[in-house]
């Protein structure tokens, strides 16, 4: 399935095979975004699987097939109808169905280089006080995608930062411990801003390159007794 | 002085279940820490959540089944024993926090035993992460005090923190008035401590791949009892705007509060009400004059002391305005002094009984719909988003009407009483449904839902949350019945009506309040035909004896 951009809903709906370029280049045309301009996975349900924190983030739907058929949330913001099915897509190997994420809206790109990597971080966080949902920063540069033209003033508008690059790892950290963690690890780090509280470090490689040792620990699976839950089928069948 | 209305008040049931005495026993023996009792007074006063059921039941004089007992637990090391024992002895176990829920989330019976978890009252503040340690048990607004003292906020203002909990949030997915900026609690919950139904305490941790915390974050104490969660929690801001709008329809506010929402704004409150909720609200003011909004400095004295008096009265939409807002002004007084004059109460008692009487007047008022809008932070970026809103507003043919909208609602946003409502001592009964959907559906799913509603009550609505992909309506609905169960079955039909239009609709069934019993019949048609199972296996996996809140959310289940 291709991606379909609903804008005014603020909504993209794709399926797990939808690739992540597809993805993109169809939130390209209509100045949008879901947190990300890398690709970081081959496709949004690698991306669902690995639990990643960009595209869980904008995570609004996700229909999971089980032996006894498909299960779902509604395509509702902030459904309070009992435990969310989403705990069967995020970071456990089943089969999905149809994808619901929230898209937001890019009214401009900003870049805007700092000499010191706290100033830079420090920016980043303004940037999303002010209502940004994608500001990345890598070495002391940052690229932001804004939401209105009005947080643009003041800097030279730049093109799109797309890239190709996909996650070798990557973690979850409060902003406080950003810059330690920066430092720590391997050089080209990106920074993420996901909220006002957390940013996701990640490790990006080129297509075909090899991966360098991740530098944080593998993502949590889901326990076992939870997974069992949905008595599924073996895993090379779930995915058929 | 009119007479105040008395019901009797029952004896309870005599003995305890034999179960329940025997869990009794044994927890007075093995787990000296938790006080439990058995009488009456204890046992009613746990017997039902703040449905309108509940109060249907009282003013007719019928008691619900109370729990067998009534326990207070002082640790989440306690809430494991009691789950070992109620799965040894076979008694269900209802976590309780401050019973404001709406929903028949819970609806002990005598092999229950109510479980009551303010004693888990810490409040530890991390300023570096930014996040706060609550027991389960912490009332919000103790929880939102604490963090003022400490220059913070949760930025969690349920109309219910007077009368609700920390673990209760978690528990039935809370959203605050003040949800549009900070999110819901389930985009606030950054670690959860749960007892689950084998008696283990765990930590789950978030951001860390798979989420189980998702599972247990809305499922009403289905599968775990949580006992301690940490919350993201936010610099109090220095600097606020807070104004009233108004549209000249609901479509027209609707495509304005999307376009808000969608330029990043984050406000911290953005709400629209319908002409009839207008109307209740205060009414739009008649200044044609081109108001002034101003960022001002945030004080944080008397905004909440929840008076109901002492607004600027509100210009009358015609002939049946005035109708409608002298009645409405007649029962908020009534109301207010906690009475019911006899005439008002055999009136209001006839218009619920026959509630197209009472909603033609407010049927006649004009389109147009009152918003509250307002945002917080530094002087700057408070300045900044006004400036968009307000420019928004006017390419939208939204009217901006200056502060004193907003001034009402933050004087009256927290009037939520434990107190027989006067309506209900007139005979009548009144609920509220809320239900979120995107932003392309929400404008026909007011008026379909609200349709529904109009055939069994008189009705109207707050569109009361709002995302950039769509927000959450509120319906408030209102009838009578000559008998109590002429009342039950008015109500219920008004319910399922309602929720029948939501579904046709695929909005959510819910946006805060949760399922409980009420809504549970259509909660797995909602969810998919796999959603029962994979649910039901989550509940085997955590709670293999089923000891806990059994029959929430339509999950079977009996120790």
């Amino acid at each position: 399935m291709t991606a379909r951009v609903m804008p005014s809903d603020g909504l993209v709906q794709v399926d797990a095979g939808t690739t992540m370029t597809a993805l993109l280049d169809a939130l390209d045309g209509a100045s949008m975004h879901v947190g990300t301009w890398d690709e970081r996975y081959a496709t949004v349900g690698d991306a669902l699987r690995a639990g990643d924190p960009v595209l869980v983030r904008h995570l609004v739907q996700v229909e999971v097939r089980s032996a006894s058929g498909r299960l779902s949330g509604p395509v509702a913001p902030r459904a309070a109808v009992g435990p969310d099915l989403a705990v069967f897509a995020v970071g456990v190997e089943n089969a999905l169905g149809s994808i619901h994420l929230r898209a937001e809206v890019t009214a401009a790109h900003l870049a805007r280089a700092f000499e010191r990597l706290e100033d830079a971080v420090t920016w980043q966080r303004e940037l999303v006080e002010r209502g940004c949902t994608l500001v990345a920063l890598e070495g002391a540069r940052v690229h932001a995608a804004v939401p209105r033209r009005a947080l643009a003033a003041g800097t030279e508008p730049v093109a799109s930062a797309r890239t190709r690059r996909r996650v070798a790892a990557w973690t979850v950290v409060g902003w406080e411990d950003v810059l330690e963690r920066v430092r720590a690890a391997a050089p080209g780090v990106q920074v993420l801003a996901l909220d006002t509280h957390r940013a996701a470090l990640s490790v990006l490689v080129n297509p075909g390159q090899p991966a360098p040792p991740a530098p944080w620990p593998a993502p949590a699976p889901l326990p076992d007794a939870w997974a069992r839950a949905l008595r599924l089928p073996p895993l090379e069948e779930r995915r058929a | 002085m009119p007479p105040r209305l008395c019901y009797p008040f029952p004896s309870m049931p005599d003995p305890l279940d034999p179960q329940v005495e025997a869990f009794v026993a044994a927890l007075r023996a093995t787990v000296p820490g938790t006080d439990v009792r058995v009488g009456g007074l204890d046992r009613a006063a746990y017997a039902r959540d703040a449905s309108p059921e509940t109060f249907l039941e009282r003013r007719h004089g019928v008691l619900p089944v109370p729990p067998g007992a009534v326990c207070w637990p002082a640790s989440a090391e306690d809430v494991a024993a009691l789950v070992r024992l109620a799965a040894v002895h076979r008694v269900g176990l209802v976590p309780f926090g401050a019973g404001s829920g709406v929903v028949q989330g819970l609806l002990p019976d005598a092999r229950t035993v109510v479980m009551d978890l303010k004693r888990l009252d810490g409040v530890e503040i991390d300023a570096r992460t930014r996040t706060v340690a609550a027991g389960a048990g912490v009332i919000g607004e103790r929880l939102e005090r604490a963090l003022n003292v400490a220059g913070f906020t949760a930025g969690h203002f349920p109309s219910s923190i007077y009368c609700s909990t920390v673990g209760g949030w978690v528990a039935a997915r809370s959203a605050g008035q003040l949800s549009s900026r900070y999110g819901k609690i389930e985009d606030m919950v950054h670690r959860l401590e749960i007892v689950d139904g084998t008696g283990a305490i765990s930590t789950l941790e978030r951001d860390r791949g798979a989420d189980p915390a998702r599972a247990i974050i809305g499922s009403e104490g289905a599968l775990a009892v949580v006992t301690r969660a940490w919350l993201r929690i936010h610099q109090l801001a220095s600097h606020h705007a807070v104004f009233g709008l108004a549209a000249p329809d609901v479509g027209t506010g609707v495509t304005f509060m999307r376009r808000v929402m969608q330029a990043g704004l984050r406000p911290a409150v953005f709400r629209m009400y319908d002409p009839p909720d207008t109307l209740l609200a205060g009414g739009i003011p008649a200044n044609s004059e081109m108001p002034v909004v101003r960022v001002g400095p945030i004080s944080r004295a008397g905004h909440e002391d929840g008076h109901m008096s002492g607004d600027a009265p509100a210009p009358a939409h015609g002939l049946f305005g005035l109708l409608a807002r002298r009645a409405t002004a007649a029962l908020r007084r009534e109301a207010g002094a906690g009475r019911l004059n006899p005439t008002v109460r055999h009136v209001l008692g006839a218009a619920l009984a026959h509630t197209a009487w009472l909603a033609a007047p407010y049927e006649r008022l004009p389109p147009a719909c009152l918003m509250v809008l307002g945002f917080e932070g530094d002087a700057d970026a408070v300045s900044e988003a006004l400036a968009s809103a307000t420019a928004m507003a006017g390419t939208c043919g939204v009217s901006v009407l200056g502060v004193a909208p907003g001034e009402r609602w933050l004087r009256r946003r927290h009037a939520v009483t434990y107190k027989m409502p006067p309506y209900i001592r007139a005979g009548g009964w009144a609920d509220t449904l809320e239900v979120s959907a995107p932003w392309s559906v929400i404008e026909r799913l007011y008026h379909e839902a609200r349709s529904s509603l109009l055939h069994h009550a008189v009705a109207m609505a707050h569109f009361s949350h709002a995302y950039p992909e769509g927000g959450s309506i509120y319906f408030t609905f209102a009838g009578g019945g000559a008998t109590l169960e002429d009342a039950v079955a008015h109500h219920a039909a008004a319910v399922r009506d309602a929720l029948e239009a939501f579904s046709r609709l695929g909005a959510s069934l819910s946006h805060h309040h949760g399922v409980g019993r009420m809504k549970s019949a259509r909660l797995w048609d909602v969810l998919g035909p796999g959603s029962r199972d994979a649910v039901t296996g989550l509940k085997r996996a955590l709670d293999p004896h089923g000891v806990l809140n059994p029959g929430v959310l339509g999950l079977g289940g009996r120790p």
